[in-house]
């Protein structure tokens, strides 16, 4: 269905309109804040989070032919106020330093997991050692596939800069893969489980 | 037969090994016949260590350091470019090709960023668990029942935040204090200063009080004593009116209070008897009749008490019934609405 239809009819109250919208977009917004937190619980909430606030500014959106920059835009800055949020508050309990080396992180559950491919987790990795506005790079451009012009809108530098640092970003991400991939020569696809 | 120029032009090939047979056969008659070529030969061959690092590497290295910098960088750009689906022209690809011929890392870098660009836009969309979009839509429906909601009208949300701010205010313990330190502020800033728009209003005011209502009317003008008059002749009304309320209030009081001792008075006369009677058992240490003057005294005390509320005890009685009465009337009187209904 096309996005301003869709938008038009959510706009109006209808529930089955915001359940396809929902459906349609839950997986790239769920991305999108996965890539912010790399962690499974906190993505979902956030994501959920993301929805209630797009639904709340629905007709705000002025642009339904960019609308997935748009709703990319609200979910960035939902992660962004996440974060500070997490910053800004202090940890609950103090954890003694003696006791910090008997800690066991159990890590997600491959079921609970949504992150279970090889090749993936390689990049995640890989993003979390580069700087914030390279890796915000990578997914705005290379992940979602956005324009240069709506990245340089979102993160408010020109349309020159979003695109040297495009290149500096995948250079370094290429770099950090290899680093974190070792020195494969001709079998790297088949260790990353390229097909 | 080969001459010296042909021969010098097939040199370095034939120091290298790598003529044909039938050129090298040439070669070599010309090398046994010409004592300059033989000479030529020798040097060459003598200096081929020097000679064969044509293919080094290391020297294009250091070459392209001392003029044009590395090449990767371009080479980089231009991995970027068919990156980004941009065709490159012959030319570039060409020399991209050749480049990366002699440059590993920049055959693994490209393989590397091919890679990336398989895998990044898969990587646009995590498919969350099944239970994801009921959560959402349950969310989204929470947001709509708060909207359903009757919305008190912007005015009287404004007031009622007010009044809220206001009450919190005031109820500080301070808050006398700074009420009164604005006070006097406001009052200085009215009166008190050479400059304030209500300078003279202090001693004007203390004149007129001082002066009772003629000076009122000496200063106001003969309006001013229509207005005396007036309140006057009111402050009057007012003044025999509320005489009238008190005088008559009282006068009921006292009413009731002679009727309430009338009724009373039996009871009142048996109570002082008893209490004499009291009395007397006291001195003569009779404890039995101690106890039936007290058991009598309290019987006494009860009538008295009864006698004195007589009238509000009915009253409270009669109430007490009308009330009830109209408890049980109300259900008729709805059912009758309802089927009117």
């Amino acid at each position: 269905m096309e996005t301003t239809l869709l938008l038009e009819r959510c706009r109006a109250g209808d529930q089955l309109a915001w359940e396809h919208m929902v459906r349609q977009y839950q997986s790239r917004i769920c991305a999108v804040a996965y890539t912010y937190v790399n962690n499974t619980d906190e993505a979902r909430d956030l994501a959920q989070e993301i929805f209630v606030r797009i639904y709340r500014s629905l007709d705000k959106c002025r642009d339904p032919e960019r609308f997935l920059a748009w709703i990319i835009k609200i979910a960035r800055n939902a992660c962004l106020d996440h974060l500070r949020r997490l910053k800004s508050r202090p940890p609950r309990h103090d954890i003694p330093a003696d006791g910090m080396y008997n800690l066991v992180d159990p890590g997600p559950t491959p079921e609970d997991d949504w992150v279970t491919d090889s090749r993936r987790r390689l990049v995640y990795t890989a993003m979390r050692s580069m700087s914030k506005i390279n890796c915000e790079i990578i997914l705005l451009k290379d992940m979602q596939g956005l324009q240069l012009e709506e990245i340089a809108d979102m993160l408010g530098i020109p349309v020159g800069t979003v695109k040297s640092r495009s290149n500096r970003a995948r250079l370094e991400l290429a770099h950090a893969v290899r680093a974190l991939d070792g020195p494969s020569g001709d079998d790297s696809g088949e260790r990353r489980g390229i097909a | 037969m080969m001459n010296c120029r042909e021969w010098e032009r097939l040199l370095d090939d034939f120091v290298d090994g790598l003529l044909s047979a039938e050129d090298r056969r040439g070669a070599e008659e010309h090398l046994a016949e010409c004592a300059d070529c033989a000479e030529l030969y020798e040097v060459v061959k003598r200096n081929r260590a020097v000679l064969s690092i044509r293919d080094d590497d290391e020297l294009t290295d250091r070459i392209l350091k001392e003029t044009c910098g590395s090449p990767c960088e371009r080479a980089h750009e231009l991995l970027l470019q068919r990156l980004d689906d941009t065709e490159l022209n012959a030319v570039d690809s060409d020399l991209l090709a050749k480049h990366m011929g002699h440059c590993s890392p920049c055959t693994v870098l490209a393989a590397d960023l091919a890679w990336l660009g398989e895998t990044l836009p898969v990587m646009a969309e995590i498919e969350p668990d099944a239970a994801f979009t009921a959560d959402v839509l349950r969310a989204t429906a929470e947001i709509d029942e708060k909207m359903r909601e009757p919305q008190v009208p912007l005015f009287d949300s404004i007031l009622e935040n007010l009044k809220a701010r206001w009450q919190k205010l005031y109820l500080r313990p301070r808050f006398s204090l700074e009420a009164a330190y604005v006070s006097l502020i406001v009052l200085v800033l009215l009166c008190g200063t050479p400059i304030s728009p209500l300078r003279n209003a202090p001693p004007r005011a203390l004149a007129l009080v001082q002066g009772g209502p003629d000076a009122l009317i000496a200063t106001l003008g003969p309006d001013a004593a229509v207005v005396v008059d007036t309140a006057k002749r009111r402050a009057r009304v007012v003044w025999s009116y509320s005489g009238q309320i008190v005088v008559g209030s009282f006068n009921s009081l006292s009413e009731d209070i002679g009727v309430r001792r009338q009724r009373v008075a039996p009871a009142w006369q048996d109570l002082q008897e008893h209490t004499d009677d009291l009395g007397s058992a006291i001195a003569e240490l009779d404890v039995p009749g101690m106890s039936i003057s007290l058991g009598e005294m309290g019987r006494d005390l009860k009538s008295v008490w009864h006698e004195w509320n007589e009238e509000d005890e009915i009253e409270q009685l009669e109430q007490d019934k009308l009330n009830e009465d109209g408890r049980t009337a109300m259900p008729a009187g709805s059912r009758s609405d309802d089927e009117k209904d």
